[in-house]
């Protein structure tokens, strides 16, 4: 494998984890009616 | 899985659960459970009868809770008897949160956990990237020429604790150096590099 295409790894993971951590900084908060939710009372 | 671990209401468990409740139901993975190990319970829900379920398991489940639950050998028992093809990866780094394997399991081969329900098993260097993928292929073929299940066993070295909360006072100062000095490799195991394909 060349130093070419391992570049070409980094990038693409580089941009899959960005677009992941994107996601997830501009993602609500699960909403307060879900604080029990599964939850057994 | 990055909104999972920030708490937000697109993660996977809405965003309530965290590092230890990752899973992707379209991809197959089963991923963490709270109860270490307990997924192990929840392979045959595998949606397609083609699709291998790889479930990774650390040497906690064998030597805690998971391998004493019921759940666990009934799995195990109907995985083999209707064939399912599922691959138990077994990752031993021979210490669990606290002490050592040989201090709390009579059998320290992991990968004759499946004797008794005739499933067969295979050891391999964890820390060894081709060898875990060589015994990884050889374990896919075994469930695709419809064998049922396979039991790999990757022992890769443990050069910390369990966790942030493990101190690892159970082994001393030196063999813990030592481990990390002889590691050239990577210290992370090579487990995570193999992927079923």
């Amino acid at each position: 494998m060349s130093e070419q295409e391992l570049k070409a790894i980094d990038a693409e993971v580089r941009e899959i984890v960005n677009a992941a951590a994107d996601f997830a900084q501009h993602d609500p908060e699960p909403d307060a009616s879900e604080l029990y939710t599964d939850i057994y009372r | 899985m990055m909104a999972e671990l920030t708490g937000r209401h697109g993660g996977y468990s809405k965003g309530k659960g965290g590092s230890m409740h990752m899973f992707s139901k379209e991809k197959n993975f089963f991923g963490g459970h709270g109860i270490v190990g307990a997924q192990v319970s929840l392979e045959p829900v595998s949606p397609s009868p083609t699709a291998i379920a790889a479930m990774i398991l650390s040497a906690w489940p064998i030597s805690a809770t998971a391998r004493r639950t019921r759940a666990r050998s009934t799995k195990l028992q109907y995985a083999e008897l209707w064939k399912l093809p599922v691959i138990y990866v077994i990752e031993n780094n021979r210490y669990a949160m606290g002490t050592s394997v040989t201090r709390s399991s009579a059998q320290t081969d992991f990968s004759k956990r499946g004797i008794s329900f005739n499933i067969p098993g295979e050891q391999v260097d964890g820390m060894d990237v081709r060898a875990v993928k060589a015994a990884g292929d050889k374990a896919v073929q075994w469930c695709r020429e419809g064998k049922g299940p396979f039991i790999l066993e990757c022992r890769p070295t443990a050069n910390r604790g369990h966790s942030m909360s493990d101190p690892a006072k159970y082994r001393t100062r030196e063999e813990v150096d030592k481990v990390r000095h002889d590691q050239d490799r990577s210290s992370r195991s090579a487990i995570g590099c193999w992927r079923p394909r």
